[in-house]
């Protein structure tokens, strides 16, 4: 019973990762295309929004391994 | 997601419930769908506190009070071991998500409902509830120190960082309400689309299914909330 409330646990945890770094992506993208509007610079901030979403969800996924790491409990060592 | 025809829409009061929340004919199912779970819950909340049992020892058959008492116990369970022994703290907002969240799906395994979930503005709303919650309680607990996490480990960096950690929170509370309202709308077109080809015996196994999704998802949404929350309260670095 433990054991499988553990094993829920983890898989809800590692399967949001994938929806969040797509995500990261999406949002980084829409505020670069946000300010490409504003400030009339065409496709530059799209590309740079685009760069530091992708810096984000690895920042996410970075994050969530540090955890899994820190969390100790049922991982060896 | 908005659907022709709903048995929502025969409920007694439904166009008196329609005006009162301003929707659209179309659109209105889902919100009304809403009102509907918060009324059943209410009355169920009153039921189990309206008993005249107070003391300790539990009744002796299945009552409302202890089914109460068991999805409280378990919810208190999950929250010590997910945050740790202030958990707690939490069980007001991360129970209301649970129970709210997991009738909502559930009524849409009825033939005739469509769940309130399946509105984008049901899951955003419950996501950025959850998102503005745990930045207060990091606030709370840290102070400015929770402001500078966002900028990294090293100083000079920090102008990259930070909107890097701003896209990142952001993606938090989006994903929550996407991924409920995306799993929601999918399982209930697939039982549609099930139910309308072989009505007999066949929808069974979406309805399975669609039980399965249900818990599921209520479950990711607070271990989720959680497991932000827990983020918030630790110090990072």
């Amino acid at each position: 019973m433990e054991n499988k409330r553990e094993l829920f646990k983890q898989l809800a945890r590692h399967s949001a990762i994938g929806l969040e770094m797509a995500i990261s992506v999406v949002i980084g993208m829409a505020l670069g295309w946000w300010l490409d509007k504003l400030f009339n610079t065409k496709p530059w901030l799209g590309l740079a929004g685009m760069l530091f979403g992708f810096a984000a969800g690895f920042r996410s996924l970075f994050r969530l391994l540090k955890e899994v790491r820190d969390d100790g409990g049922n991982s060896p060592e | 997601m908005g659907h022709d025809f709903s048995w929502v829409s025969q409920l007694p009061f439904f166009d008196a419930l329609t005006s009162l929340v301003g929707g659209h004919e179309h659109d209105s199912t889902a919100v009304c769908s809403v009102l509907l779970v918060v009324t059943v819950l209410t009355l169920f909340v009153l039921v189990g506190y309206g008993r005249k049992s107070k003391d300790l020892i539990p009744e002796g058959k299945v009552s409302i009070k202890n089914i109460g008492e068991v999805i409280v116990q378990t919810l208190l369970g999950v929250l010590e071991d997910t945050i740790g022994p202030e958990g707690r703290r939490f069980l007001p907002l991360i129970g209301t998500l649970a129970i709210y969240i997991l009738f909502c799906n559930l009524l849409g395994l009825i033939p005739g409902f469509s769940p309130p979930t399946d509105n984008i503005n049901t899951t955003a709303s419950c996501a950025l509830t959850v998102f503005f919650y745990y930045h207060y309680v990091g606030i709370r607990r840290h102070g400015w120190r929770y402001v500078k996490q966002f900028m990294g480990p090293f100083w000079p960096l920090a102008p990259l960082m930070f909107p890097i950690e701003i896209i990142s929170h952001m993606a938090r509370p989006l994903s929550l309400s996407l991924r409920l309202f995306g799993n929601m709308t999918g399982d209930h077109l697939v039982l549609m689309i099930f139910s309308s080809l072989i009505p007999l015996l066949v929808p069974i196994v979406a309805l399975g299914l669609g039980m399965f999704v249900s818990f599921i998802q209520a479950l990711v949404f607070i271990l989720l909330s959680m497991m932000y929350l827990s983020g918030a309260l630790s110090e990072e670095h």
